[in-house]
């Protein structure tokens, strides 16, 4: 009888150790690197939102609604992370028989860069459409600066997935085609080039 | 004599400048160029593999392209001329209603009209669910759904069209042809099909 209630409170010991280690366990990201991401996201939908609010319809209000629901998608996706670290429930990915993870720091650099070079490319488009006061070219300008905006929200959401391992965008080209493919070449007007 | 000699330096002028325009393509390339001739313009040229348009190349590096394009293909016939150029989107993914990519094609088809004059479009909802907006990537993907436009000017055939990739990512592309370098494929193509059959 009192082996038996020793064995009993040992299993009992081992069961509640192993808990109090699942519950200890630390996450790979915490919670505090999570809200300063979405607290980036947060500034961007703000922005875009004002934007928005400029126009009363129209192609340009649609493009910029777009850039809104990816940047909500952004969010959707950080809060999802952040509630299943405070929550300890482990979540994972399979896109075939393999589990998405975390993208390396060279990855995400990789995709920095492309952010990087994205921004620019919209911060020109955004001067190019200010120079203009109205009519069809701004329009067209404006038309233009929205869709490297897009691009941006684009490659935020692909990098905010990367970091902390959804599959929504994958961090290497689909096709296998190498990293440093030559440039399409000189971005010109399109009126120019067409 | 004096008459006869302006006569001929115009005829000269004229004949030179229409072989000028024939010559001049998209994207700062030129019409009826080779492989090797188009590599002197500074541009990378690919191969791929045959296709039914000919020898298919893939071009970078060109003079001139415009910020939403993602990839430009090159046709060039047997005899090694450049008769046809097709200049494909970015995508416009998680975009089911199309907007995003209507938008830009709203914006290109202004600036081909402008250049080639009127089109003429074809923009054909499908059936049933394909006639919902939110179904229009998903409607061109199933080929239900048609959205392009055709220009012809004396000596190009152009279409601008959107294609799709899945049920939300769409892509706009441009087809450019010489109309007199592609009749030339066509009968080479024809001749040769029938050497072989």
């Amino acid at each position: 009888m009192k082996k038996a209630l020793i064995g009993t409170m040992a299993i009992i010991i081992v069961l509640l150790a192993t808990l109090v280690g699942v519950l200890l366990q630390e996450p790979n990201t915490s919670v505090f690197e999570i809200d300063r991401d979405r607290a980036a996201v947060a500034s961007k939908i703000a922005l875009a939102k004002d934007e928005s609010a400029k126009y009363s319809g129209g192609f340009i209000k649609d493009f910029i609604q777009l850039r809104l629901a990816i940047l909500s998608v952004t969010d959707d996706m950080l809060e999802q992370k952040r509630a299943s670290i405070i929550r300890r429930i482990s979540m994972t990915y399979p896109v075939g028989s393999k589990p998405v993870s975390v993208a390396t720091d060279s990855e995400l650099d990789d995709i920095l860069q492309e952010l990087k070079q994205a921004e620019d490319q919209a911060a020109q488009s955004r001067k190019e459409a200010a120079k203009y006061s109205g009519g069809l070219v701004q329009s067209l300008a404006l038309m233009k600066a929205e869709t490297d905006e897009m691009g941006v929200a684009q490659l935020r959401l692909k990098f905010y997935s990367a970091k902390h391992g959804f599959p929504i965008l994958p961090t290497s080209p689909k096709d296998g085609s190498p990293k440093n493919a030559a440039p399409l070449g000189k971005v010109v007007g399109d009126k120019e080039a067409l | 004599m004096r008459i006869l000699s302006t006569l001929i330096a115009i005829i000269s002028m004229i004949v030179t400048a229409q072989a000028q325009s024939i010559g001049r393509a998209p994207l700062g390339l030129e019409w009826g160029l080779s492989q090797e001739e188009t590599k002197k313009l500074g541009v990378e040229v690919t191969s791929q593999a045959d296709d039914s348009f000919g020898k298919a190349v893939v071009f970078t590096k060109l003079p001139q392209t415009i910020a939403d394009a993602d990839t430009v293909l090159g046709s060039y016939g047997y005899d090694d001329r450049l008769y046809r150029i097709v200049i494909l989107s970015k995508q416009f993914p998680n975009d089911p209603y199309g907007n995003a990519v209507l938008a830009r094609y709203s914006s290109l088809s202004a600036i081909l009209s402008e250049k080639y004059g009127r089109a003429a479009q074809t923009h054909q909802k499908g059936d049933s669910i394909y006639a919902e907006q939110r179904y229009f990537i998903s409607g061109i993907q199933g080929g239900k759904t048609y959205w392009y436009s055709n220009y012809s000017a004396p000596d190009l055939f152009i279409q601008l069209g959107i294609i799709a990739e899945d049920s939300s990512t769409g892509r706009w592309r441009i087809i450019y042809e010489n109309k007199a370098l592609t009749n030339s494929f066509e009968k080479s193509k024809r001749a040769k099909e029938k050497g072989t059959l």
